[in-house]
């Protein structure tokens, strides 16, 4: 331990008040969860910023302050190469998995699996995706310990295990919209964090020139040394991270999907995924990796005042507790950054929740109410919590978070990556090739890491062996390359899929994704959206009422897909609903619900509401 | 002095590798119909997503010339990826043309 911060009561005062706000603004929208349904998808009805800002706390939460810091002080400006590299599998997940999962409403990657593929796959689908958020939540419970733990100065399994605690008690209650709202909060309170460490800190070195003088050109590259040190290279991060990393990230992580899978439409999701990519991944990774660059200014400008024992993990609290100059100041800090690692942890454990639920319990217990699943999925919350507390042991032995981090990408996400690529677009691509990915790939990756000097050295493009952790980054490559040798071959030996048996689950097929969704040919005929009164119908079928002007406004048809929201657009869509459009009226500027549509919506009497075509 | 292999090498391979990634993705939504130029807002999206990895390569190639100090080259392709990133959030913003 490099020495306990001192704080004062004050400092637990805005801590604690911090975090009952967070959870109470949380919980508040916890009553919109009707169904399970709600509770792990939020009836999709987001609009695209309240989705990508609630994207931002959970994903800096997660890749964290703590873990960029310590590498920004050790290597410079290319700590943020991580964030920086997601782009190359933009068009692949807009306009294939994106549209894939939404349209063919997939509960789960594993239900995706077992669609495509067969009960099997599903099974080996569920088991790396379980093991992959369960590692997740280990390195978010890890971080959160190592945040608080030089201003605790208690032990660090102590902090994880009360923090736990209090993680498990909200994701039980909450479900997935609290954790929207509550990420949509901290996605702003994090980048404000962020970026007021980064000001008080160039400030407090004495402005921004003597900040950027002080540190060397190498230091100031965004891109790190092509093949060295070991720990820290780029062509390995480029390969640990730029692919498997992102591609999990995009791809696999439950928690992600499932933020897309609540927005309204599929171009909402698209908007939300793009936007948070180009706009905010370069400003979280400024706020993110800052305290390290200003902790080497300090470390240089005044030696004196940094305490030179410090853990690379620890940068960040000590740059934070060095520069606020004000203990309400850092607490503040302390608490969005804390808070934001919760979020994070929060929507793993949900999506842990759903992957049980849909995949293991409903499958072996059907035939149940709503009810008696979305109390499992509670019970199933406050266990991942516990397991994801356990499992922080393991990852404690790394030297690093960041290598921790690092090591899991490579290791738990090549068959899974692979198995979800191949499965989109690869028509040919069958159950036993899947089967392959999965088990011939394990096989394989298993005797790469017993012997990597003969199996992974051919692919280290010269990074330096280290024997106490080979090639941490770069096995992501041999990894990748072994699933997908793997299942290729067994793919082009094997009968490939038939047409119909793969329809609407590959990346050739989505216009019959798009008609399974809604139940027939979708109508795309340009329209505008329309602004109505709503007034209740006595009838109980599942549509609504426009009349014959507004329909022709809005280019639908009886039977199209309608979503109406409630007007006041910064709601960004918690007010909504989907339906269908029934017979049309001729009262223009009114539009006849049900009182389940009412109730569903939780729509204000005297607001109007805003009406689109969907599909 | 930082020589080439340093500065310019992972740049090349990140744009080089990455960009090969990124040209099989999008000849995959082309040649598969997913993304379908001929709609408005596909047509839009097909733009938005090649602005992206040039907005990528702008970004390393700013701060790359801005580490070596060449503040000319890193002045001009900051200004070109401004006008860029005016472009793309009006575009993100605008009302939307049909469905899809």
């Amino acid at each position: 331990m490099d020495g306990v911060i001192q704080t004062s009561a004050s400092f637990w005062i805005i801590i604690f008040g911090y975090f009952a706000l967070v959870l109470g603004f949380g919980s508040f929208f916890a009553r919109y969860n009707k169904t399970t349904q709600d509770f792990f998808f939020s009836g999709r009805r987001f609009s695209w910023w309240l989705i990508t800002m609630s994207i931002v706390a959970t994903g800096v939460g997660s890749h964290s302050f703590l873990k960029y810091s310590a590498k920004a002080y050790e290597h410079g400006f290319s700590s943020t190469m991580t964030y920086m590299n997601d782009w190359f599998f933009m068009p692949l997940f807009l306009f294939g998995w994106l549209p894939i999962i939404y349209y063919t409403k997939v509960r789960s990657i594993p239900d995706y699996f077992e669609r495509r593929f067969n009960p099997g796959v599903r099974v080996l689908a569920t088991i790396a995706i379980l093991g992959y958020m369960i590692g997740y939540i280990a390195i978010g419970f890890l971080t959160m310990g190592k945040t608080l733990e030089p201003v605790l100065g208690i032990d660090l399994y102590t902090i994880i295990f009360i923090v736990a605690i209090i993680s498990g008690i909200y994701i039980t209650f909450g479900g997935q919209t609290a954790v929207i709202f509550t990420d949509l909060l901290q996605g702003f309170i994090l980048i404000f964090a962020g970026i007021l460490v980064f000001i008080l800190g160039v400030n407090y070195v004495g402005g921004f020139s003597v900040f950027w003088n002080v540190l060397s050109p190498e230091f100031k590259l965004p891109l790190a040394h092509f093949n060295q040190p070991a720990n820290f290279n780029f062509v390995g991060i480029f390969w640990q991270d730029g692919v498997a990393g992102s591609v999990g990230f995009l791809f696999m992580n439950q928690g992600l999907i499932m933020r897309f899978m609540a927005c309204k439409s599929v171009h909402e999701g698209r908007k939300a995924a793009a936007f948070n990519v180009l706009i905010l991944l370069p400003i979280c990774t400024i706020v993110v990796s800052n305290a390290g660059w200003v902790g080497k200014a300090i470390s240089i400008v005044t030696p004196e005042a940094w305490n030179a024992a410090t853990q690379l993990d620890h940068v960040f609290t000590q740059v934070a507790y060095l520069i606020t100059g004000s203990e309400i100041v850092f607490a503040f800090v302390i608490a969005a950054v804390a808070a934001a690692l919760m979020s994070t942890v929060d929507t793993l454990i949900n999506a842990v929740a759903a992957v049980v639920i849909n995949d293991i319990y409903r499958p072996i217990v059907k035939d149940k109410d709503d009810k008696h699943y979305l109390k499992v999925a509670m019970i199933v919350s406050a266990g991942a919590t516990a397991v994801g507390a356990l499992s922080t042991i393991f990852f404690n032995n790394f030297p690093t978070l960041y290598e921790a981090h690092g090591f899991f990408h490579s290791t738990m996400t090549p068959p899974l990556v692979v198995a979800i690529f191949l499965g989109i677009f690869w028509k040919r691509y069958s159950t036993p090739a899947a089967v392959a990915t999965f088990l011939g790939g394990a096989i394989l990756m298993w005797i790469g890491s017993k012997y990597p000097q003969i199996f992974i050295s051919p692919f280290d493009h010269g990074i330096e062996f280290n024997p106490d952790r080979p090639y941490s980054y770069i096995r992501a490559l041999y990894n990748t390359l072994v699933c997908a040798g793997s299942g290729v071959i067994v793919g082009l030996l094997t009968t490939s899929p038939t047409e119909k048996k793969i329809e609407g689950l590959t990346v050739w097929s989505l216009d019959k994704a798009r008609e399974f969704f809604k139940g027939s040919a979708p109508n795309d005929r340009p329209g505008e959206k329309v602004t109505v009164k709503w007034t209740l119908k006595d009838e109980t079928e599942d549509n609504v009422r426009f009349s014959i002007s507004d329909m022709e406004t809005m280019g639908a048809d009886v039977g199209d897909m309608v979503y109406l929201a409630d007007e006041r657009k910064w709601l960004g869509g918690l007010k909504s609903i989907h339906s269908f459009y029934g017979e049309p009226h001729r009262d223009d500027g009114v539009v006849y619900i049900t009182q389940s549509h009412a109730e569903s919506g939780l729509f204000d009497k005297k607001r109007k509401m805003i009406a689109e075509k969907e599909l | 002095m930082l020589d080439f292999s340093r500065t310019w090498i992972p740049y090349i391979y990140l744009y080089g590798v990455g960009g090969g990634i990124f040209l099989i993705g999008m000849f995959i939504i082309l040649r598969s119909r997913s993304l379908k130029p001929e709609i408005v807002r596909h047509k839009e999206w097909y733009q938005i997503l090649i602005f992206g990895f040039l907005y990528y390569m702008g970004i390393h190639g700013f701060f790359t010339f801005i580490a070596i100090g060449e503040t000319l080259f890193a002045t001009l392709i900051g200004l070109i990826m401004l006008a860029m990133a005016v472009k793309l959030i009006s575009t993100l913003l605008q009302k939307p043309k049909g469905v899809r």
